[in-house]
């Protein structure tokens, strides 16, 4: 491992390498910094750039803009009270307090140095995991796939949005629609209408540039755009800096919320955005004095960006070994490697192990220019925070119908792209969650597969699924799953839907 | 008595007509699976190497879960629920949503640089921008900053047209 990651760094002494890296880590910081533009959309729009470029430039190039946006969330949370990203509502909690009380400096250089350091931790978990399990997947037969894929689409559904009900209906919605095209096993259309452009299924990345970029400019027309961010932010980020001893002071909080963001990263439908909460709660519950929680505690916003940070890498974990993404950022990333050839899952650690741990290696090193770019946004980005909303969403629109085009040169994709943003909004104003639908979309090919695979070889018996104790074990994990909550999902939410989920934000 | 619809019966309606919407989708995928997939999808359920297979399991269970959805929103428990929002959409969603449409239209007509020209200005005006003159230097700059890109960089095709 430590030999393939050697040859990972090696790979990346590369100028188009490190000159895109670059490029995407700064365009998602100054994404992350606009309140409105979403680390999701910003891949999605972003990523038919990279299908010309070799994948050793072009996924870098996505993957910072990935954790630019993340990391830079905190930034209007700090300084205008207004998180860039759904991950950052935590952050602005204590950050606000802070920033009012002439501490902006301060909590942007916490919110920095806890990113840094949790997204470096994390990374060094998604390393030592990633590989040992792979290759216990590739020992994993078809029964147990047809079972992981079940069970992340349960999970996805039962925890990406208030009603598990809804989250079911979206996710089998997901995987009607990927089911148009040609037949993987017989080659026979299904849904195709007659419509040859439709006989290699809907192309993603249009749709997903359509769900997640048209249809948040769809969402946010219904606002007056033309306002600009209540508070002020004019000399903001002065203050005092963070002294040695005071991060010495905030490390057990940010090595807690490290743990946190990793663990629940790594499952299927748990993002930044709830660990990102469950940190701040915990950092909360855990302090000697939790009533300074809400008025500028350094530890609030330390907790929070070290639990959103962490869930970046930890989210490459179930994507890279398995293929499953956990959330809406990680499918389009899992869409934008399928695009490059590449095929996310255990195999990919045998057939394209430089690829990955070169990919691995730029982790380590985005955090190091993610260090350098962040201390530039520290003082430069409340320029940036302040640009109107009215005149980023028609930029953004432009680029949507350049990317939509530009991924197969077919007006088709166009179509789809509008078919999206509108049905990206419908999903929104009822509630419906985006993530199972889109999840569903990506995994339904996959668990297709491995359950008629599956049937095929046991004669179409229901018994390949008890049959082997690995099998059994993850079947009764699902059941255990589905009981937990049916109970509570199959009733109408007791509470009313987030902030995040009624405006249909994405982080 | 205000008669007006609390917050609890919008909710209601709302899933309800999303369990409608569902449903009916969900039965337009069962009833055109024997012309769009296979003539003998129901004669042979449960062929795994029939195409409809899969489909079938997919419609069916979202017929199940819209249905579930539908029998729920009927015995929605009276308790009230915070403003759910409303659904329709204001009149400048649909503006906007309107010039997508053109744009998507107008786009291998008129070419990407123009469209895009148009779209700029529309929808900064639908947005409420009101100064003009940055309005139309960011509809000039925009367009041709993702020609330059997309053509000359990354050497990629954009939608041309009779303008550009």
């Amino acid at each position: 491992m430590l030999a393939d990651l050697a040859s990972g760094f090696a790979a990346l002494l590369n100028p188009m390498v490190i000159g895109f890296a670059f490029i995407g880590l700064l365009g998602g910081i100054i994404v992350g910094g606009l309140p409105g533009l979403t680390a999701t959309m910003a891949v999605a729009v972003l990523a038919p750039f990279t299908f010309t470029m070799a994948p050793l430039v072009g996924l870098p190039f996505l993957l910072g803009v990935y954790k630019g946006a993340i990391y830079a969330g905190s930034i209007p949370a700090i300084l205008i009270n207004t998180p860039g990203t759904a991950a950052a509502a935590a952050t602005a909690a204590d950050g606000n307090a802070m920033a009012r009380s002439g501490k902006a400096r301060l909590a942007l250089e916490i919110s920095l140095y806890a990113s840094v350091i949790a997204d470096l931790i994390a990374t060094m978990v998604l390393i030592a995991v990633a590989a040992p399990l792979a290759t216990i997947a590739v020992s994993v037969g078809s029964a147990e796939f047809t079972l992981l894929y079940a069970i992340a689409l349960t999970m996805v559904a039962a925890v990406s949005g208030d009603d598990m009900l809804k989250g079911l209906i979206a996710t089998t919605a997901g995987i009607l629609v990927a089911v148009v095209g040609l037949d993987p096993m017989s080659g026979a259309q299904r849904f195709t209408f007659g419509t040859t452009a439709l006989l290699g299924g809907i192309s993603l990345i249009p749709l997903l540039i359509g769900m997640f970029a048209l249809s948040e400019i769809l969402i946010r027309a219904e606002d007056a755009l033309s306002t600009r961010p209540a508070a002020t932010v004019k000399d903001m980020p002065k203050g005092t800096s963070i002294s040695l001893g005071g991060l010495r002071r905030l490390m057990p909080t940010i090595l807690r919320s490290t743990g946190i963001g990793t663990a629940l990263g790594s499952l299927p439908g748990l993002g930044a955005e709830i660990a990102c909460w469950v940190s701040y709660g915990v950092a909360k519950r855990m302090s000697k004095s939790p009533d300074r929680f809400g008025k500028g505690a350094p530890e609030g916003v330390a907790a929070a960006e070290a639990g959103n940070n962490a869930v970046c890498p930890a989210a490459l974990i179930p994507m890279t070994v398995f293929g499953i993404p956990g959330d809406t950022i990680t499918a389009v990333l899992l869409g934008a490697f399928m695009a490059q050839g590449l095929m996310p899952g255990p195999l990919m650690f045998s057939r394209d192990a430089e690829t990955i741990y070169a990919l691995f290696a730029f982790l380590i090193v985005s955090n190091v220019m993610l260090l350098f770019l962040g201390l530039w946004a520290v003082r430069h980005m409340q320029h940036i925070v302040s640009i109107p909303n009215a005149l980023l969403y028609p930029s953004v629109a432009a680029f949507c119908f350049a990317g939509a085009y530009a991924v197969n040169n077919a007006t088709f994709d166009i179509a789809i792209m509008l078919a999206g943003g509108l049905l990206g909004y419908l999903l929104r104003k009822t509630h419906l969650p985006i993530a199972p639908f889109v999840i569903g979309i990506l995994l339904a090919p996959g668990l297709e597969n491995a359950l008629r695979q599956t049937l095929t070889v046991s004669r179409g018996s229901l018994s390949a699924f008890v049959d082997k104790p690995s099998a059994l074990a993850l079947l009764l994990v699902l059941l255990a799953i589905l009981a937990v909550f049916t109970v509570r999902g199959l009733r109408p939410a007791s509470s009313p839907p987030s902030q995040n989920q009624q405006r249909g934000t994405e982080k | 008595m205000d008669d007006r619809p609390t917050s609890h019966d919008k909710a209601k309606a709302r899933d309800l007509a999303v369990g409608v919407a569902a449903m009916a989708l969900a039965f337009a995928a069962l009833l055109t699976i024997p012309s769009q997939v296979s003539s003998n999808a129901y004669q042979s359920f449960g062929n795994i190497r029939s195409p409809a297979f899969f489909p079938v399991i997919a419609s069916g269970l979202l017929g199940v879960f819209s249905t579930l959805l539908v029998i729920r929103s009927r015995k929605m428990a009276g308790t009230d629920r915070k403003d759910p929002g409303g659904f329709l959409p204001s009149r400048r969603v649909v503006v906007v949503a309107i010039m997508f449409a053109a744009a998507g239209a107008a786009m291998t007509v008129l070419g990407f640089l123009a469209t895009a020209f148009a779209l700029i200005i529309g929808l900064s005006a639908a947005f409420g921008a009101r100064n003009y003159a940055t309005v139309i230097a960011l509809a000039i700059a925009v367009p041709a900053a993702i020609h330059l890109l997309f053509r000359s960089v990354l050497s990629v095709l954009l939608p041309s047209g009779i303008l550009f």
